[in-house]
């Protein structure tokens, strides 16, 4: 009966009639009878994952997972030894209320001829199987998904030839499945997190959602995060590890990629200080740079050091060859360095205060990760 | 993938090298927009159908293309500083590197770590400029500076665009040349090494490298951590420090090595005019000592309570940079554990999935450093481990098949131009000689020097240098799960020790 049940279900879930599915009259109204799985033999209960497959036991002792278009898996390893006569075998099964994060399933079963039945948790392992590797390997990497930059001493007519022996024969992949899109959203609330760790000392993690690479705030963005950790004179570093040395290390990053970005915070505090102190004094920071903004000092620190950096990225046949693939990749131009080198001359004082407003002022996680048995230690509030 | 067409090529090394000039055109400034110097795209080529290789097979190679090196000029100041150039023009940069011939060798008992510690400081402030000071001007002038003490050597080194050359040179110079090391900034690094020091606890790689140190060096050179210990670094005062510097910070005593787009002449006139008034001294040659004669093959295990996995660190004490056995050392250490496919990383890694990575390695100094075989283990493979590893060290020494040593040395061969590609690359190859005295045109004969070592060659120096009756064998982990399972691999007895090689309950 309940699986009966359970395929009005999908039925309603996919919304699939067909003329030739059997029909009957119920109070509700017509309940439609479609065939989402063929091949078990004697399915006796359902759950339903997450991500809309179902878990299926069959009385004889397997469990199976069908996806969403009927296809049985492999009897998943693990289940017991079940004794199956008359009506019993291996029975209901249920997910954890707190599946997605524990994994977590109860099912039962009876274990012997005198009728006896048992519940049994178990987790079901992830399903990472091979094929899923497989498939993801012949999608992806394939020749119309990939770019080759070769950068060296060599006659471009041969590498040309040799590229031409050794790639030309590799098959063409299958379409590239759409990329998906991303809305970048801001953390909606501030969010706090706590980690047991085997360390001596705590961290403090701040992390806001910021912006994808090559947004007009992307570069800005970098600029404020070298201003906040970038060097000894940055304002973090200067006050928390130099001056006051409460603190071990600090660094910022902005971490801005194709799709969306993040911007982060790292603060390992000195032994005798906690990481609620240095809440604390990152936004007493924060906040100065939202109503003071940058010195012209800080900002030329900022992009004397990149210049610097791009020059370096030049340096190596292996440099060089990344650059092309980089920018080709990210922004369609394969030559795009200059145009990026100069996103950051054109950073003014006005666009670091700007940024730092817009994305450091929304809410963040906080994330502390503390020594075992630390629990209060964790930043627990918005430390003003 | 977009077409690509073959004058893409032309346009984006043109546009490189165009990004290079503009760079140095504005460095430093913020107005200006740049050139545009884009050349112009010739026609496209048009392609062909070509036959296509069976990439079942590998290509056959041919004999490495002869490596031509960058010729190294040599000057000497009427200091005794030597001065080494190398010309080195693709790009507007330039490194120097200070090469002092004294490192972490000179600490003395009780005071471990002060090397370094003097060395970290020459950034804190000189007789002119403070710790921040210093800072703000080499972000101001986009250069790195980094000062580092190793052992047999302490370094210090300007890497910078050539454009602002007189400014960043006179920063290196000063911090060089004026450190004035001052209390508070001494007070304040020693903090930093302290709390460092605590960290070190979660660090199971860092345990081991400090317990096998202490094991096969004891008290002679090479055997105390290069940043030293609690109670050293609690006792350095101001005058130790000072006093390593001002004794083994002498021209007598140093090599300033040059290399990027710069002239030797002018060079030359600059380091005159800085480095020229910088004053001898007599510097005593260092105390290296003599490490104890290896005992039998033992396993030194410390504990650390619930690692996840075990850190491997297997050995003993190997050979000098001098050694009449370099080029043959180099190939069957390779072959056994100096590459990707080497028999360890193929074995430990590939074949069993125990690790991420195994190598080896011999850390070749002024007196013999130490041979390490490594590894950072699944914890539940201990033991199964520590089996591969001596069966590996023990069959390295049996043969290396003709195709194995053939495909090591034409690795060792075709990786070396790679190493000097950069003027960062250069300068750290020839720093590496500089301390041993090895002759500046070493690298000229390398893929020669590699080339002549045979078969029988290879055998005799992994007999004569692998000695499985004799190792140290150092593994941190998780004592409660891992002793009774070493100890039933009957390598060698188990002594429970801490992380500076001390008996441990």
């Amino acid at each position: 009966m309940r699986l009966i049940v359970a395929l009005g279900l999908v039925l309603a879930a996919t919304g699939a009639v067909r003329a030739a599915d059997p029909t009957f009259p119920s109070s509700a109204g017509n309940l439609v009878v479609h065939t989402v799985a063929q091949g078990l033999s004697h399915p006796w209960a359902l759950a339903f994952l997450p991500d809309g497959r179902m878990l299926v036991t069959e009385r004889p002792g397997r469990m199976r997972i069908v996806s969403r278009d009927g296809n049985l898996s492999r009897p998943l390893s693990g289940v017991p030894d079940v004794v199956a006569r008359g009506q019993a075998g291996l029975l209901d099964v249920a997910l954890d209320r707190d599946f997605a994060t524990n994994r977590t399933i109860y099912f039962c079963f009876n274990f012997d001829s005198g009728g006896n039945a048992a519940v049994a948790r178990a987790q079901l392992a992830s399903d990472t199987a091979l094929e899923d590797v497989k498939t993801f390997f012949r999608t992806y990497y394939a020749p119309n998904n990939a770019t080759i930059a070769i950068v060296g001493d060599f006659q471009r007519d041969s590498v040309k030839r040799l590229v031409q022996l050794y790639f030309s024969g590799i098959p063409r992949g299958p379409a590239i499945p759409p990329r998906p899109q991303v809305t970048s959203q801001p953390v909606p609330k501030d969010t706090f997190l706590v980690l047991e760790d085997k360390v001596q000392l705590p961290r403090l993690y701040y992390a806001w959602r910021a912006v994808k690479a090559f947004h007009e705030d992307d570069a800005p963005l970098d600029v404020a995060a070298y201003v906040i950790a970038g060097d000894k004179n940055s304002r973090l570093y200067k006050r928390l590890v130099y001056d006051m040395q409460v603190a071990q290390d600090v660094s910022a990053f902005n971490n801005s990629q194709r799709l969306d970005g993040g911007f982060q915070i790292v603060v390992t505090p000195k032994p005798g200080h906690t990481p609620t102190e240095m809440a604390k004094l990152v936004n007493e920071e924060l906040r100065k740079l939202t109503t003071d903004g940058i010195t012209d000092r800080e900002l030329a620190r900022a992009q004397n050091s990149t210049r610097a950096q791009f020059l370096d990225r030049l340096a190596s046949d292996l440099g060089k060859a990344d650059q092309l693939n980089f920018y080709n990749y990210f922004s369609g131009t394969p030559d795009y360095a200059r145009q990026d080198a100069a996103r950051y001359d054109k950073v003014t004082v006005d666009d670091v205060k700007r940024v730092v407003v817009s994305y450091l002022g929304k809410p963040r996680v906080t994330l502390t990760v503390v020594p075992e048995g630390k629990h209060d230690l964790m930043v627990t509030g918005v430390v003003q | 993938m977009r077409p690509r067409r073959a004058y893409r090529v032309t346009r984006n090394a043109a546009a490189l090298a165009s990004l290079a000039a503009w760079l140095i055109a504005a460095a430093c400034s913020h107005s200006g927009s740049p050139p545009s110097t884009t050349a112009a795209a010739p026609a496209p080529t048009p392609t062909t159908a070509a036959p296509t290789a069976d990439l079942t097979k590998p290509p056959v190679l041919g004999a490495p293309k002869a490596l031509t090196l960058p010729d190294v000029v040599a000057r000497t100041l009427p200091n005794g500083l030597r001065l080494l150039v190398v010309e080195q023009h693709e790009l507007p940069l330039a490194d120097f590197v200070l090469v002092v011939k004294s490192g972490g060798e000179t600490d003395e008992p009780g005071k471990l770590g002060t090397a370094t510690l003097a060395t970290s400081l020459l950034k804190e402030g000189t007789t002119t400029r403070n710790s921040l000071q210093i800072a703000d001007q080499e972000a101001f002038l986009g250069v790195d500076i980094f000062a580092n003490s190793g052992w047999d050597a302490t370094t210090v080194q300007l890497h910078t665009p050539t454009a602002q050359l007189d400014s960043a040179l006179s920063l290196f110079a000063d911090i060089a040349l004026h450190p004035a090391f001052p209390p508070a900034e001494l007070e304040r690094l020693r903090k930093n090494r302290l709390t460092s020091l605590l960290q070190v606890k979660d660090r199971a790689p860092e345990i081991a490298n400090r317990a096998f140190a202490a094991i096969v060096f004891g008290s002679a050179a090479y055997g105390h951590p290069l940043t030293g210990d609690e109670a050293s670094t609690n006792a350095i005062q101001q005058a130790d420090v000072r006093r390593f510097y001002d004794t083994y910070f002498r021209p007598n005593n140093a090599t300033l090595l040059v290399v990027g787009d710069v002239k030797p002449d002018d060079v030359e006139r600059r380091a005159r005019a800085l480095f020229g008034g910088w004053e001898r001294g007599t510097v005593p040659p260092a105390n290296y000592g003599q490490p104890a004669t290896g005992k039998g093959t033992t396993i030194y295990l410390v504990d650390k309570p619930g690692a996840a996995q075990s850190s491997f660190r297997i050995g003993g004490v190997g050979v000098s940079r001098t050694t009449p056995d370099y080029f043959p050392l180099t190939v069957m250490n390779t072959a056994l554990g100096g590459s990707f496919t080497s028999r360890l990383n193929q074995n430990l890694r590939e074949t069993k999935g125990y690790t991420y990575g195994a190598s080896s390695g011999f850390a070749m100094r002024r007196t013999p450093g130490p041979f390490i075989a490594s590894a950072e283990v699944v914890a539940a493979k201990t033991d199964s481990a520590l089996i591969e590893f001596m069966k590996e060290i023990r069959a390295i020494r049996d043969t290396i098949p003709r195709d194995e040593l053939e495909k090591t040395k034409r690795y060792l061969q075709l990786q070396l131009p790679g190493r000097f590609e950069t003027t960062g690359g250069i300068a750290g190859q020839l720093a590496g000689l500089v301390p041993y005295d090895v002759p500046l045109d070493f690298y000229n004969g390398y893929t020669q020097g590699i080339a002549a070592v045979t078969q029988a060659e290879a055998q005799r120096v992994a007999r004569q240098y692998l000695d499985p009756d004799k190792l140290a064998i150092v593994i941190v982990g998780d004592r409660k799960s891992i002793e009774a399972t070493l100890k039933a691999t009957k390598v060698g007895d188990v002594v429970v020790v801490d992380i500076a090689g001390r008996p441990a309950m």
